[in-house]
C-alpha cells in the first residue's frame, strides 16, 4: 500500500509518501525530521481528529452550547457524531467540561461542554 | 455621569485584554478594569469553538471557548473590574470616555491598554462586481450565526481566500451538511495555516483553487451563483478562462484589519502596513500612557502569542501607572529583505529583559535563514527548514546586546528555495 500524507506536526508541512504491508512494516520518504513518525503511522492506519461543534441550550445567554470530544476520535466518525449531537438540548447553566453525550457512539470518549453558561435573568 | 479612578485600564475583554489585565494585577498595579461591548469576556474566542489553541501557552489542545474561560476565571479570581456591555467612544488625555446602559461613563486612568482586536474585511473593501443578494457573509459573520446563534447560512458554499477561518468555516459547514464547492485563493500559495489544510479541506476532499478568484456575484433576492477565474502573475484575471460556480452561499475570508477608531482618538498615528499603532518592546504607543497588544495592533495567526505578548502590555502599563517605567533612547526595528514588517517597531535601550521581535515573511520558502542585525553586528539569527507569511516567526536580542546598540535594527530573510 502506499499513501501521500501532509504532515502536520510542525510547520514544514512535509509532503510524506507511507509505503506499507502492515502497521510493523512501514517505510517513510519525504520527511526532514522525525518527530512526524507516529503521526503518519496512525495516518495510514486509524486517522484520528478531535470533533468539535455545538449542540442548543435553553436559557442561557446564547443558544449554543460548543462541544468537543475529550479525545481524538477516528476520523471517519465525524459526520456520525454530527448527526448525534443534533439530538440533544442543554438547559442552563452548565460548567465548561460536564458530559454531554457519555461515550458517543461507543468510542470510548465522551463528548464534553468547552463553556460555563449560566441561567440568563430576565 | 458616573466617573471612576483605575492604575491601568484595559479596552476589550477578549484573549488581548484578558492577559494584559491579570499581567497588570501581577505586577502590582492595584485597581484594574476590563472595558467590554459585549455581554461577557472572551472576546471572538466565544465563537472559535474548533479545537487548537492553547498548545503553546497551556501545553495542550483547547477549544477558543476553553481557552478564554481559563483567563476569564483568572481575571475573576484576581479581583479585576469587568464592566460589560460598555463601549468605548474616546480617549481624552487620561480618561476614556464610555457609554453604557447608565449613561456617560468617564474612566480617569494612569494607563491605558488598546485591546480592541480586529475586524474582517468585508466585500466592500474587495470591491467584487455583481448583484447585492443576501448570502454573502464574512467567515465570521457566519461563525457567528452557526456557533452562537444556531442559524444555517447556506447549502452549497464558495470561499474566497484561504485564510484561517475560512477553512475552519469550510470544515464547520461541511460537517453542519452543507456542501462547500470551492476554497478560491487570489494568491498562489495558502494564506492560512498548513494544519488547517489538511484538518478542514483535505479531509472532506474540498478543492483549493490557488491563483484563481471571484469576480462576478449573480442572484436577485439570493446568491444563485458565483464566477470565479484563474489571475495571471499580476493577479489579472483570465476572464476567457472564468467559469461559473451555482451556490447560493459565498463566504469571505480575505483578511483582518485592527479596529483602531479609538486609537486614532488619541492621536495615536496608525502603521501603513500592520494597520495598528508601533510600539516599543513594552508594548507602549508613542504616547507614553498608551499601551497596545493582540490583533488591535497587528493580526496574529496563534492566540497564544498574544496572550505572551499581552501580558507584556500588563507589566509594563502597571509598572508605568507606578511612575516605574524608565525610558532611554529609541532604536527603529526595520523590515529588511524578504521581510513584510516587524513588531515591536522600536526598542527603548532601557531594556530590562531579552527582546522579541515579531514578524511576517513575504514568500512561502524552504531552508530560510532569519537575521536581526544592526550596523554589521548579527544580534539574533535563526534557521529554519520552511516558512510561510502565514506564520509569525520571532527572532530574540539577548539584554545585553542593547545597551550598546547604535543606528537601527533590521530583519532579513534569506531563503534558499522559494515556493510558488
Amino acid at each position: 500500500m502506499k499513501k501521500t500524507i501532509i504532515c502536520t506536526v510542525c510547520p514544514n508541512g512535509c509532503e510524506v509518501v507511507a509505503e506499507y504491508t502492515s502497521k510493523d512494516d512501514v517505510q517513510l520518504s519525504g520527511n526532514r525530521c522525525k518527530r512526524g513518525v507516529e503521526y503518519c503511522i496512525n495516518e495510514c492506519f486509524d486517522p484520528k481528529r478531535t470533533f468539535t461543534s455545538s449542540v442548543a441550550i435553553k436559557g442561557a445567554s446564547r443558544r449554543r452550547m460548543p462541544v468537543r470530544t475529550s479525545a481524538p476520535i477516528p476520523k471517519d466518525m465525524l459526520f456520525a457524531c454530527a448527526e448525534e449531537v443534533k439530538k440533544v438540548t442543554l438547559s442552563a447553566p452548565a460548567v465548561c467540561g460536564q458530559t454531554v453525550i457519555a461515550d458517543i457512539l461507543g468510542t470510548g470518549v465522551d463528548l464534553v461542554a468547552c463553556m460555563s453558561l449560566d441561567k440568563k435573568e430576565d | 455621569m458616573k466617573e471612576y479612578l483605575y492604575d491601568v485600564a484595559i479596552v476589550g475583554a477578549g484573549p488581548a485584554g484578558l492577559a494584559a489585565a491579570v499581567s497588570a494585577k501581577q505586577n502590582g498595579a492595584e485597581r484594574v478594569v476590563l472595558i467590554e461591548r459585549d455581554i461577557r469576556a472572551g472576546g471572538i474566542l466565544q465563537q472559535c469553538i474548533h479545537a487548537g489553541f492553547g498548545l503553546q501557552y497551556f501545553g495542550e489542545e483547547l477549544t477558543g471557548p476553553e481557552y478564554a474561560e481559563r483567563f476569564a476565571d483568572k481575571a475573576a479570581e484576581a479581583g479585576i473590574d469587568l464592566m460589560t456591555e460598555t463601549t468605548a467612544l474616546e480617549i481624552r488625555e487620561k480618561t476614556l470616555v464610555c457609554v453604557n446602559t447608565s449613561g456617560v461613563v468617564h474612566i480617569h486612568f494612569g494607563a491605558l491598554i488598546l485591546a480592541m482586536g480586529c475586524r474582517e474585511r468585508t466585500r466592500a473593501n474587495l470591491v467584487i462586481p455583481g448583484s447585492r443578494p443576501s448570502g454573502v457573509y464574512t467567515a465570521g459573520t457566519a461563525q457567528k450565526l452557526i456557533n452562537i446563534y444556531g442559524n444555517k447560512v447556506g447549502k452549497e458554499v464558495v470561499i474566497l481566500g484561504s485564510g484561517d477561518i475560512g477553512m475552519i468555516m469550510a470544515r464547520r459547514l461541511t460537517l453542519e451538511g452543507a456542501k462547500v464547492k470551492a476554497v478560491v485563493e487570489l494568491m498562489p500559495f495558502l494564506a492560512g495555516l498548513q494544519r488547517n489544510k489538511v484538518q478542514c479541506l483535505d479531509d472532506f476532499g474540498i478543492p483549493l483553487m490557488l491563483s484563481h478568484t471571484v469576480i462576478n456575484i449573480t442572484g436577485v433576492d439570493r446568491v444563485e451563483s458565483v464566477t470565479v477565474a484563474p489571475v495571471d502573475e499580476n493577479k489579472r484575471p483570465l476572464l476567457d478562462k472564468a467559469e461559473v460556480i451555482p451556490c447560493d452561499t459565498l463566504l469571505l475570508s480575505v483578511g483582518l484589519i485592527p479596529e483602531n477608531e479609538l486609537t486614532t482618538t488619541a492621536g495615536v498615528s496608525l502603521s501603513g502596513i500592520t494597520k495598528g499603532a508601533s510600539v516599543n518592546q513594552f508594548m507602549q504607543t508613542e504616547i507614553p500612557y498608551i499601551f497596545a497588544c493582540g490583533n488591535v495592533l497587528h493580526v496574529n495567526d496563534l492566540v497564544d502569542n498574544v496572550s505572551r505578548e499581552s501580558e507584556k502590555a500588563g507589566k509594563y502599563a502597571a509598572k508605568y501607572a507606578k511612575g516605574a517605567l524608565t525610558s532611554g533612547e529609541s532604536i527603529e526595528v526595520k523590515p529588511g529583505q524578504g521581510i513584510r514588517y516587524v513588531c515591536p517597531q522600536t526598542v527603548d535601550k532601557s531594556a530590562d529583559a531579552d527582546v522579541d521581535l515579531f514578524f511576517r515573511t513575504v514568500v512561502p520558502a524552504r531552508e530560510t535563514t532569519l537575521v536581526a542585525s544592526c550596523n554589521g553586528e548579527v544580534l539574533a539569527r535563526k534557521k529554519l527548514a520552511a516558512t510561510t507569511p502565514g506564520a509569525m516567526e520571532k527572532l530574540t536580542i539577548p539584554q545585553d546586546k542593547i545597551a550598546g546598540l547604535c543606528g537601527e535594527i533590521v530583519v532579513i530573510a534569506e531563503h534558499k528555495e522559494v515556493l510558488a
